[in-house]
């Protein structure tokens, strides 16, 4: 239940399995994590701070330690790095470079790298090409950021927040740029605090909390399958029901269901109001719940 | 990479090249004016009885003559033993410090991170920054003396002038390796600068103490033995460039190891 229909046949661009890691302040980050990203998809990782979102890019790149297995386009990290493209949380680049001078030295750095589309990008971002990063602000850095990203030949794209510090104008055109990749036949896994973002371009999405996997699934399933059911709290026979999450309001207790049997018993029940969850209200209703009330 | 590596310090080396050239001009135009002053020397004078006590171990006479008189010896004590000597360890400490805890503190080593391995990052880093350090020490160890033969010295490229050379390019090796480990060990800049100035302003002290005076790299790097004997000093140099070894592979086993 919750999860989406994972067709064996397909490759995987990732396969993570059992990802645990614990940071020496004792902090559980990610916990026993098993995940599955198909080729050719745009998969959201989604959570509130903290659920571990980060630390699983961190693992999955090789920047910590960790315990588990993970597979990125079938082998290790350091195998298939240079098929790997990624933009990190904070768009950090070096201060001391401009544009026009990031583009020449990323040539000698990353190993597919279009230098005409490089130019291309920051061009359409309107960088400014012979002003130092350090007067940037943070939209332009993230842009510069994602023009490198974009303008390298790789198979897995990660984004990390990529359109932090965007205007909504600029913000449509990334995520239409993102899509654009999968068009192409690349994979995106992509992380993000805007469900809006998310609905407009994912796949699939795969919701963390607390370091944990809360579920995996297809976001057009979020609509067609999901019910959200609004029960009186004397509700009788709760415990009978199967839901994937729940939560109690004030007057009332809210489930979150895919359940046919569930949805089938609770939709003609006069006691009970149903609506059809959007991509905020599965979220909200997912993490705030128990998988129990 | 080095590309990048010679662009990202290219105003520390700017800094250092222009004091090095400032302290060879230094060196050629009081060449004549030390030479008139211990001509002027009278050693039996009251000036020279109330010198303080390390300065009179100095001021023996020896030394005094032979900087009266011998040009060579003016060089390989003034420009090797003290202008560019006294540098070495702070230019190492400049070019090593940023090298990956700069790339850390700014979170700009995930760019690096995600495209290339840590072997290959580490190689290239730690290289480029080491081939170019002893690039401008090769330079300025070879450009005072030229710089003094043409200015009418009388200057010999004799053995002495090379086991100086040598002498002191193993110890900005020991040096720079030394402070690329505290570039990888700390996530800050701050700490691997202050780490280092204290290493290296502490370090002649410990000449002060029996049993740990072996320390002081000073008397190396200025070629204590080279002037006094003649002497390379073999012991010195094979330890130094032993641990410089253990230390570039110890640098890289950690970095290979570390979490970002």
């Amino acid at each position: 239940m919750g999860n989406g229909i994972i067709d064996y046949s397909e490759k995987f661009a990732l396969q993570i399995n059992g990802l645990s890691k614990i940071y020496r302040n004792e902090v559980h980050a990610v916990k026993d994590l098993d995940l599955n990203i198909y080729e050719g998809e745009v998969h959201a990782l989604l959570g509130p701070n903290g659920a571990g979102k980060t630390t699983t890019i961190k693992a999955i790149l090789g920047f910590i330690a960790y315990e588990g297995d993970v597979k990125v386009l079938g082998e290790g990290i350091d195998l298939v790095r240079e098929n790997v493209a990624f933009v990190p949380e904070e768009k950090n680049f070096y201060e001391f470079l401009t544009p026009y001078r990031t583009i020449k030295i990323c040539k000698g750095i990353i190993p597919q790298f279009d230098e005409n589309k490089a130019f291309e990008y920051m061009k359409r971002f309107s960088l400014p090409m012979e002003k130092k990063i350090s007067s940037f602000s943070n939209g332009m850095k993230t842009s510069l950021y994602l023009s490198i990203c974009f303008a390298q030949k790789a198979s897995l794209y990660i984004f990390d927040e990529p359109t932090w510090g965007l205007d909504p104008i600029r913000n449509n055109d990334i995520l239409d740029m993102i899509r654009d990749l999968v068009i192409d036949g690349k994979t995106v896994l992509y992380t993000s605090h805007i469900i809006s973002d998310v609905e407009k371009i994912a796949d699939r999405i795969s919701v963390m909390h607390e370091g944990r996997r809360l579920f995996t699934g297809y976001v057009d399933d979020i609509k067609g399958d999901f019910r959200v059911f609004y029960l009186p709290t004397d509700f009788q026979g709760l415990e009978t029901l199967r839901y994937l999450s729940g939560k109690r309001e004030r007057e009332r207790t809210v489930i979150l269901t895919d359940d046919g049997e569930t949805i089938e018993r609770l939709e003609h029940s006069s006691e009970v109001e149903m609506s059809v969850p959007d991509m905020e209200m599965f979220f909200q209703i997912l993490l705030r719940g128990k998988n129990y009330v | 990479m080095f590309k990048k590596t010679l662009y990202e310090m290219r105003f520390r080396l700017t800094v250092f090249i222009v004091l090095f050239f400032v302290l060879l001009l230094g060196l050629i135009f009081t060449r004549p004016v030390i030479g008139n002053l211990m001509v002027s020397m009278d050693m039996n004078s009251e000036e020279v009885k109330e010198l303080p006590d390390i300065l009179k171990g100095f001021a023996d006479g020896k030394e005094f003559e032979q900087l009266k008189d011998d040009d060579q010896f003016f060089l390989l004590s003034q420009w090797y033993g003290k202008n560019f000597g006294q540098f070495l360890p702070f230019f190492a400490l400049i070019i090593a410090f940023p090298v990956f805890s700069r790339e850390t503190e700014k979170k700009t080593i995930y760019f690096l991170l995600s495209r290339r391995n840590r072997k290959e990052i580490y190689d290239s880093k730690v290289l480029s920054g080491y081939y170019v350090m002893i690039l401008i020490v090769v330079v300025f160890d070879f450009l005072a003396p030229v710089a003094m033969m043409l200015s009418g010295y009388d200057i010999l490229f004799n053995g002495n002038l090379i086991r100086l050379i040598v002498q002191q390019l193993i110890a900005a090796s020991f040096f720079y390796f030394l402070f690329i480990l505290f570039s990888i060990i700390f996530n800050d800049q701050m700490k691997p600068v202050i780490l280092g100035i204290v290493l290296i302003v502490a370090l002649p002290f410990s000449s002060l103490i029996n049993g740990i005076a072996w320390l002081n790299l000073y008397p190396y790097v200025f070629g204590e033995t080279v002037l006094s004997s003649g002497d390379f000093d073999w012991m010195r140099s094979l330890v130094l460039t032993g641990l410089s070894i253990f230390l570039y592979l110890g640098g890289r086993r950690l970095f290979l190891k570390k979490e970002f």
